[in-house]
């Protein structure tokens, strides 16, 4: 019973937890924060080309992350 | 999304392939979290061919920079502006949200560069910006005397990776 009880609190937590990183007001303020610098990176393309996002200065860029799954 | 980023030329549209966030789970019983730099470049090749992405992608690290950067979730949208600001962060990348967005963030002006010759009239103040314009000229139609000069703006200006690649692409170019 005490076991029970443990994991719906764990699963109500994660919950509330996914709930916050999904909230649109809560993901703008975390940082990196709208209206602050954002942090460089470089990266390589599919073909081993590096980017390094502080250098397309003069373009605007959308930024999207994804995945296969 | 593509036909966003085809509506939207002037914005630069990439994307930054993470770290599975499913693998061996559910519909993706079969797909491995790649262990390797390799591994994960070419489940994101696979990625492009199956699912028609024509945008640049870039690989994150196997220490998942991007994500420590800019947070663990899995399809965020994230609106740099010219000046190196973030305009407009969306915690789910949908087309229907992301286009208010652009329409509100980026300047007309901002137009890219559609060969060398008005890249250099362009960007003749931002030697940055003048190489990566070359550089996209380059890869189009470049030859070995375009990459020397995008050679010599990265030696001024690039970072150590940038420099080595451009450096390869010249040698490529001269053989």
């Amino acid at each position: 019973m005490k076991a029970v009880v443990i994991w719906l609190a764990l699963a109500a937590q994660m919950d509330r937890r996914a709930d916050d990183l999904y909230d649109p007001e809560a993901f703008a303020a975390a940082r990196p924060a709208v209206g602050s610098k954002a942090p460089d990176l470089v990266l390589t393309d599919l073909d081993g080309r590096p980017w390094a996002l502080g250098e397309q200065d003069g373009r605007t860029v959308l930024l999207v992350k994804g995945s296969y799954t | 999304m593509r036909k966003l980023a085809r509506a939207n030329p002037e914005i630069l549209f990439l994307i930054i392939y993470q770290r599975e966030p499913h693998a061996g789970q559910m519909a993706f019983k079969d797909v491995l979290q790649p262990e390797t730099y390799e591994e994960r470049r070419a489940l994101a090749k696979l990625a492009k061919k199956e699912l028609g992405l024509d945008r640049p992608i870039l690989v994150d690290s196997m220490d998942d920079l991007s994500r420590a950067l800019f947070g663990d979730l899995p399809s965020p949208a994230i609106v740099i502006g010219p000046d190196g600001v973030i305009r407009a962060k969306l915690p789910w990348a949908e087309p229907e949200r992301v286009e208010p967005l652009l329409k509100k963030t980026w300047p007309g002006d901002a137009r890219k560069a559609r060969s060398a010759d008005e890249a250099r009239k362009k960007f003749a103040d931002n030697p940055r910006r003048l190489a990566a314009a070359l550089v996209e000229a380059a890869l189009e139609k470049g030859d070995a005397a375009l990459w020397r000069e995008i050679v010599a703006l990265s030696e001024k200006t690039g970072p150590d990776v940038q420099r080595a690649w451009t450096r390869e692409r010249l040698a490529a170019a001269e053989k």
